[in-house]
């Protein structure tokens, strides 16, 4: 597992790279890096909340449907912080497929992760490769 | 435990005689989802109806979360058993809000808040 600081300038924007096994258990991993990142970045408990959510989401979807190798496999999430947004990219190895398409009164079991990202974040783009799928979601400090 | 995963613990309160409160502690998230509906059905199955979930300490949940509230109601209510939620956080009862469970689960600020209504619907339903 690797967590690297890569650069900070003298101002206030941040360029961080956490690096984790494609396992469940890894996930509260990047919640920590996560929560403390956006911290630092200004964001207050309830945006850092929505960001634990949909990096998670993110995160969990790369486990489920983006590691044709299991926890052989690994995702990167990588944080930039600019403009007072951070955007973070969730990269894993295989295709994307969403748990989850829509919200819904239905007892659907699965699914909603998609919608949570696209509720809670300001910008959510899903770029995928040959080398594999990047989840891009952006949250924007309006204060 | 292993070290670095997820916790959550899972216990049904000792006042809970009239109805029963099942506290959720900690954080649900994929790792721990399966584990916590198992722990969530085999303490609150033999309960008699309905159930309070409490969730004043819950702390972090995602839609894995939400998939063991769900699967939870749906088993109690295929035995006429209802479920009611106490107390969730700002951020939790966002999410329960986003995905129309708010709908789904009648919602409460306290446990004896639940008690009461809860008596005063099953009156009003006859059961």
């Amino acid at each position: 597992m690797k967590d690297q600081s890569l650069s900070r300038d003298q101002g206030q924007n941040f360029y961080r790279v956490l690096e984790v096994q494609s396992q469940g258990n890894k996930l509260v991993k990047v919640r920590s890096f996560i929560e403390k990142l956006a911290a630092d970045c200004g964001f207050n408990r309830a945006d850092v909340f929505d960001l634990k959510v949909a990096v998670g989401e993110a995160c969990a979807n790369a486990i489920e449907h983006g590691s044709p190798g299991g926890k052989n496999n690994s995702i990167q999430v990588v944080c930039a912080f600019e403009n007072n947004c951070l955007e973070v990219e969730v990269i894993d190895e295989g295709v994307f497929k969403p748990r989850f398409p829509a919200f819904d009164s239905q007892l659907n079991y699965r699914g909603r992760g998609i919608p949570f990202m696209l509720a809670l974040m300001d910008e959510v783009e899903i770029k995928e490769s040959e080398e594999g799928t990047t989840v891009r979601l952006v949250k924007c400090r309006l204060y | 435990m292993n070290p670095g995963s997820v916790g959550c613990s899972v216990f049904m309160s000792p006042e809970s005689e009239t109805v029963p409160i099942l506290n959720i502690v900690g954080e649900i998230d994929l790792s721990n989802a399966p584990h916590i509906y198992s722990l969530m059905w085999q303490t609150s199955r033999k309960a008699s109806q309905p159930l309070i979930l409490n969730l004043e300490k819950l702390d972090f949940m995602d839609s894995s979360g939400l998939q063991v509230l769900l699967r939870l109601r749906e088993k109690l209510r295929s035995k006429k058993q209802d479920v009611f939620l106490v107390g969730p956080r700002p951020q939790i009862r966002k999410l329960l809000k986003l995905t129309g469970f708010d709908k789904l689960f009648p919602l409460y600020e306290t446990n004896a808040q639940a008690k009461l209504l809860s008596k005063a619907d099953q009156a009003f339903l006859g059961t």
